[in-house]
């Protein structure tokens, strides 16, 4: 019969600040802004021809091998992807990266991390974020008869016509 | 044999997770699975973007009836973390206790679903009865049945009297010795180990590969729940066992749910008996000040992530959010490959999506665009057919 580990294990002490010195160290300009935000939650800024080799050396070196989330953002001036890693102790890791409004493209990481195949169709549905190389680009949450290059979460996005009818109830 | 292509759903929309599976066959055999799942997108993360945050939280709580607690609980504390205020102990604790009642309807919930796929009825009755007592607890606690309210930004909605927490303890007792019959029962039915033993095989490498949370992990053997690796609330204070299967298949996620079944119970009465005197809730401002925040929560299924922006009024910039069954889908994909179409519910259901209502399944013969409907019922009972010719009746 397999059973597995059943540890008990009491509240740990907060790694992150060993873990942004570690970080810090090994990457240089790659990762900027680098810093500590609550417990257990580092966020950073890489540029979006940089975001692939990050990852890959987090995933790699650093034991982040469990991708959480990938999110997308208005941010006004710029669309972001934010990318959630975990990482030891408890510790959520978000790289950002910033896209200008007029090509939002930047490369898939799917290759590093498989999951973050329907992450990645998510915020291209909501944002309009294209993921280049992306192995299954199709639409994934909206329904079938959703106008292209409508992106509902932009924040000049107004709905219209029929859909609007239903919105802002 | 030609290959043939068959979609399964999408089932009512009045469900949660409304899928549908286009199923790719060499005869019985599954060669690709792939899925929709764009049927009911409803604007949750826009409309919560336009609210107040005390508006925001009942909306958000309504993204899962299953599950409403955690992401209603997951928001608060995001909103709670990035406003630099604190919940009081004594709310601490019965925030985590709503949290394991809610685990524990869950995961009987789904005990039952995953009974009745294969055709074990009473395996259904029972574990359907046994979460009458969590939800007439949960009714107790916080006045609902679903999407229970009982959060508020800074603490807690209500409070629970000695009373209360004497009859919760005596219930969750009786549910404890259930939590072993069930604990016993999946190792020896041979009902259950024939459909699950094998079925579905998920190795380690691929479920951390896929990004798999939850129950789903943790029977492949990933060691990982949020409670204990990054603590929020009561947890860090409270012992907790987290209970990981190397089976890596159906049977791994089964042994894993029921485990936590009697380890939550167990934390549940833990709670009631340590719970702190003291205010429900801290008083909360009105506003939170530019920030971001990644708010997680171990929900029935596994990670739930809130990714909460901040700009320093009353309304959030941004609400992202990721289900857990949403990272759990790619694990379903991979791990029917190669199984038999008899599979399909049993290893849908051992995500625990939901997938359990009616639903139709077409099948398209390749080439000629024939089409033929299969109810869910249907392709269920076929199933439960498939398995009795092969293995007999016992």
């Amino acid at each position: 019969m397999a059973e597995g580990t059943a540890g008990v294990r009491m509240g740990s002490k907060d790694v992150a600040p060993e873990l942004l010195r570690e970080i810090s160290e090994r990457f240089g300009d790659a990762l900027e802004d680098l810093r500590q935000t609550a417990p257990r939650r580092l966020v950073a800024r890489a540029r979006a021809d940089r975001v692939k080799d990050v990852l890959r050396t987090l995933r790699d070196d650093f034991a982040c091998r469990h991708l959480s989330a990938v999110s997308g953002v208005d941010s006004g001036s710029s669309l972001e992807v934010v990318y959630h890693l975990a990482a030891r102790g408890g510790t959520v890791l978000s790289i950002r990266s910033a896209l200008p409004r007029e090509a939002p493209h930047i490369p898939t990481i799917t290759g590093i991390f498989p999951a973050a195949n329907l992450y990645e169709r998510e915020v291209h549905d909501l944002l309009g974020i294209t993921f280049e190389g992306h192995p299954d680009p199709r639409p994934l949450l909206l329904y079938e008869g959703w106008p292209e290059g409508e992106y509902p979460l932009r924040k000049d996005w107004k709905p219209t016509g029929k859909e609007g009818g239903h919105a802002g109830g | 044999m030609p290959e043939v292509e068959f979609p399964i759903g999408p089932q009512h929309p009045a469900l949660k997770e409304p899928v549908s599976f286009r199923v790719l066959v060499d005869g019985e055999r599954i060669v690709r699975l792939d899925l929709d799942i764009s049927y009911n997108h409803r604007g949750v993360e826009k409309g919560a973007e336009g609210r107040e945050f005390t508006k925001a939280l009942y909306l958000i709580e309504r993204i899962c009836g299953i599950c409403s607690h955690a992401h209603a609980m997951n928001f608060a504390k995001g909103i709670e973390a990035l406003m630099g205020v604190e919940a009081p102990p004594r709310a601490q604790y019965i925030r985590t206790l709503v949290g394991e009642l809610e685990r524990l309807h869950s995961h009987l919930l789904w005990l039952g679903v995953l009974a009745h796929e294969i055709g074990y009825n009473t395996m259904f009755m029972y574990t359907w009865r046994d979460r009458e007592t969590v939800m007439d607890l949960l009714e107790e606690i916080s006045g609902n049945r679903v999407n229970y309210g009982m959060n508020r930004l800074g603490g807690v909605r209500r409070d629970i009297s000695d009373a209360l927490r004497a009859r919760a303890t005596e219930g969750l007792r009786g549910l404890a010795a259930r939590a072993l019959f069930y604990n016993q029962v999946i190792r020896e039915e041979q009902t259950l180990l024939v459909r699950t033993r094998g079925v579905g095989r998920l190795p380690k490498d691929r479920a951390i590969a896929l990004g798999a949370v939850g129950p789903t992990a943790r029977g492949s053997g990933v060691d990982f729940d949020v409670r204990r690796d990054d603590p929020y609330a009561a947890y860090g204070e409270i012992p907790l066992r987290v209970m990981t299967s190397e089976a890596a298949d159906v049977f791994g996620r089964v042994e894993v749910r029921v485990r936590e079944i009697e380890e939550s119970v167990q934390i549940a009465i833990h709670l009631l008996e340590t719970l702190p005197p003291g205010e429900i809730a801290a008083k909360a401002p009105r506003t939170a000040p530019s920030g971001e925040y990644v708010s997680r929560y171990e929900a029935p299924r596994g990670e739930l992530v809130h990714y909460i922006r901040t700009n320093g009024t009353d309304k959030a910039d941004r609400v992202s959010v990721r289900t857990p069954t949403l990272a759990n889908w790619l694990s379903v994909v991979e791990a029917i490959q190669g199984r038999v179409i008899a599979d399909i519910p049993v290893v849908v259901a051992a995500i625990d999506p939901c997938l359990s209502c009616t639903s139709r399944t077409t099948f398209v013969e390749a080439g000629t665009g024939d089409r033929s409907a299969m109810e869910w019922d249907d392709l269920v009972a076929y199933g439960i057919r498939y398995y009795r010719d092969r293995e007999g009746s016992p």
